[in-house]
């Protein structure tokens, strides 16, 4: 067998198992007990972190919260990034196509600790949208340090993400699909619904399972938006290393929320081949 | 053909356009188009790429909005109407079938999105499989498909929403030379058996002969010259039609005097009595339009011809093409019948004539 290109692959794999050691290291530490009084760690193995974790209401509650905001905000950026991709794909108008890209860009680029600050600015309790409220004589609302200044954050961060992942399947869809649909008596609606849609759903799928996995990670927005009351899955990580110094409790706790992550992202998966196949069905 | 029964017939219906125009920039894709085209007809629009003709089908389709003109269907007026309002079926160039559904559910696509309920919808689907010789692929996915039995699919897609005019887009690009002959004179028959009025856009003349009851040759967005192919092929009006109806030879003559129909013109010392088929237009510029086999070759010196020499030889099949230069310098494309015999050698001296009858004046 020749050597020589596995030997091209040693950088690669050199620096993959500096990431995968750190991911070893976390789940060894995980089996691990707590030296008190220090940072340290010793053996034998055992499985009481998990079963502290799993028995724990605090992650319980914060993994029906995290799955569930997760799920909200996927669901959000995609109502409101399909409708932009498809204007990115289709619009014959380069100016509106240039205005979105560039909206879209601008959130891409710019970080998310100013982007959390600007939202505070906008969204707070004496924001600039309260004080507008205000000034016509409405009552205030609370958008800030909340779940709905969070989700609003996170939606933001996602939908760069998930537009640009979309644009790339709706452009493989040749547009003489769509005039053929039109041409046989579908209304621009119809055409939407029996040639765009089911032709876009792997696409869709795969941007909906970034913005998904982005929304489960997310940590910045819940820290800077959520005013304390917003408790997701890397806050609460956050927090408890903070709080109980334990580094194998929360060590299990993350490798739970991974797996349930994962698993959560493979549903996903699966959904996509079911739907399609369902779609294909119903098209008959 | 298999005969068709009366549920697919469809009547024929009048398509007319009236200066029809449309510019992108300053760039005029199509400009002044009227043609009218009878019921049950297939015309043929021919030219270059760029020359409009696309941009004439959309317009027709609806994915055009022309900035003036009409487009009528039995004096119904077209423009008004979305795409999916107007009853025309479009084959696109590379078939568009649905990836996501079965052969029956594309052909089925256009009854369903009419609300045509499915008891119904179904043996109409079955006829249009039948028609297009396709019944057995209609649990089939267009992947698993040849681009022949594509092209049937869209076909059959096309054909089963009973349409007032049938718009065909290149429709034999994508086939082999082999197959393509073959489909060309299958469609034709269908069409015809079908009485269905159909428009086909193509660059290919052989093409246009083949199906054509009319033919408009396009050129720069105007309709160059429109009429039925042999008269396209026969007496083209200017020196574009001449040369995209293959003419090999366009020679700018001296108009001498007419007797009754007939004109004698010269080029050099070539001559050439013909007949003139229009009695306007051919008084400014004339050029002769001359087929290399209206080019007759005879031994030198023969009474009538013109002494040249073969310049250049080459083999056509059955017959023999050649380039001869006449002695005032005048070149010329001939081409002869071999009679199974070898070419003639390079630089021989030989008599030219032109057989007048067979050549046509055109306008530059």
């Amino acid at each position: 067998m020749p050597l020589r290109p596995y030997l091209l692959l040693l950088p690669a794999i050199a620096a993959f198992s500096l990431f995968a050691a750190a991911f070893v290291t976390f789940m060894v530490v995980s089996f691990q007990t707590a030296t008190p009084g220090t940072v340290l760690t010793h053996g034998p193995a055992t499985f009481a972190n998990y079963s502290a974790v799993i028995a724990s209401p605090l992650a319980r509650s914060t993994a029906l919260a995290t799955l569930r905001l997760a799920g909200l905000m996927t669901l959000l950026t995609a109502l409101l990034g399909y409708p932009l991709a498809y204007v990115l794909a289709r619009s014959t108008s380069r100016l509106l196509r240039r205005l979105v890209l560039f909206g879209l860009i601008v959130t891409f680029l710019s970080g998310g600790v100013t982007r959390a600050y600007a939202w505070l600015i906008i969204l707070g309790n004496r924001g600039l949208l309260n004080q507008m409220l205000v000034a016509l004589g409405l009552p205030t609302v609370r958008l800030a340090y909340n779940e709905t200044g969070v989700v609003i954050g996170v939606v933001h961060f996602l939908l760069p993400f998930f537009v640009l992942t979309l644009l790339a399947a709706l452009k493989n869809i040749p547009l003489s699909l769509e005039e053929s649909a039109r041409n046989l008596g579908a209304s621009r609606w119809r055409v939407f619904w029996h040639v765009v849609l089911p032709l876009s759903i792997p696409g869709l799928v795969s941007a909906a399972s970034l913005s998904f996995a982005g929304a489960l990670s997310a940590f910045l927005f819940p820290e800077l938006l959520g005013g304390g009351r917003v408790h997701m899955a890397s806050n609460v990580i956050f927090e408890t290393i903070l709080t109980d110094f334990n580094l194998p409790r929360v060590a299990a706790m993350a490798a739970l929320f991974l797996v349930l992550a994962l698993a959560a992202l493979a549903l996903l998966g699966s959904l996509e081949r079911r739907t399609a196949k369902l779609w294909a069905g119903a098209t008959r | 053909m298999s005969a068709t029964s009366g549920a697919t017939i469809s009547r024929g219906c009048r398509l007319e356009i009236e200066g029809l125009a449309k510019n992108y920039g300053d760039v005029a894709a199509i400009s002044d188009v009227t043609l009218t085209v009878p019921p049950g007809a297939l015309i043929t629009l021919l030219g270059p790429s760029g020359c409009g003709k696309t941009t004439l089908m959309r317009s027709i389709a609806g994915f055009v909005s022309p900035d003036r003109g009409r487009i009528a269907l039995d004096g119904r007026d077209l423009l008004a109407l979305p795409p999916e309002r107007r009853s025309t079926a479009m084959l696109f160039q590379n078939y568009s079938l649905f990836p996501h559904m079965t052969v029956a559910a594309n052909v089925g696509f256009g009854l369903r999105m009419h609300g045509v309920r499915r008891a119904e919808a179904e043996p109409r689907i079955a006829e249009a499989l039948r028609l297009t010789r396709i019944a057995e692929l209609a649990d089939r996915h267009p992947g698993q498909l040849s681009g022949g039995q594509q092209q049937r699919v869209a076909l059959a897609r096309a054909l089963v929403t009973r349409p007032d005019i049938l718009l065909l887009d290149e429709p034999f690009g994508a086939l082999d030379q082999s197959l393509r002959e073959e489909v060309q004179i299958e469609l034709r028959k269908l069409q015809q058996s079908l009485g269905i009025t159909t428009l086909v856009v193509t660059h290919d003349q052989l093409e246009a002969l083949t199906l054509s009851d009319l033919v408009a040759v396009m050129n720069a967005g105007r309709i160059e010259q429109i009429g039925p192919p042999i008269e396209i092929y026969d007496r083209p009006n200017t020196a574009f039609v001449a040369k995209f109806m293959g003419v090999e030879n366009l020679v700018p003559v001296r108009l001498g005097a007419r007797d009754g129909d007939r004109m004698r013109v010269a080029a050099g010392s070539l001559e050439a009595l013909v007949r003139l088929h229009t009695t306007a237009g051919v008084v400014d510029s004339a050029i002769l339009a001359v087929r290399a086999d209206a080019v007759e070759i005879a031994s030198p010196g023969e009474p009538g011809t013109v002494a040249a020499r073969i310049a250049f030889a080459t083999n056509r099949g059955s017959s023999a093409l050649y380039e001869v230069t006449t002695d005032d310098g005048q070149n010329l494309q001939a081409s002869e019948d071999r009679r199974g015999g070898t070419l003639r050698a390079l630089g021989s001296r030989v008599g030219v004539r032109l057989r007048g009858e067979a050549c046509c004046l055109v306008t530059g």
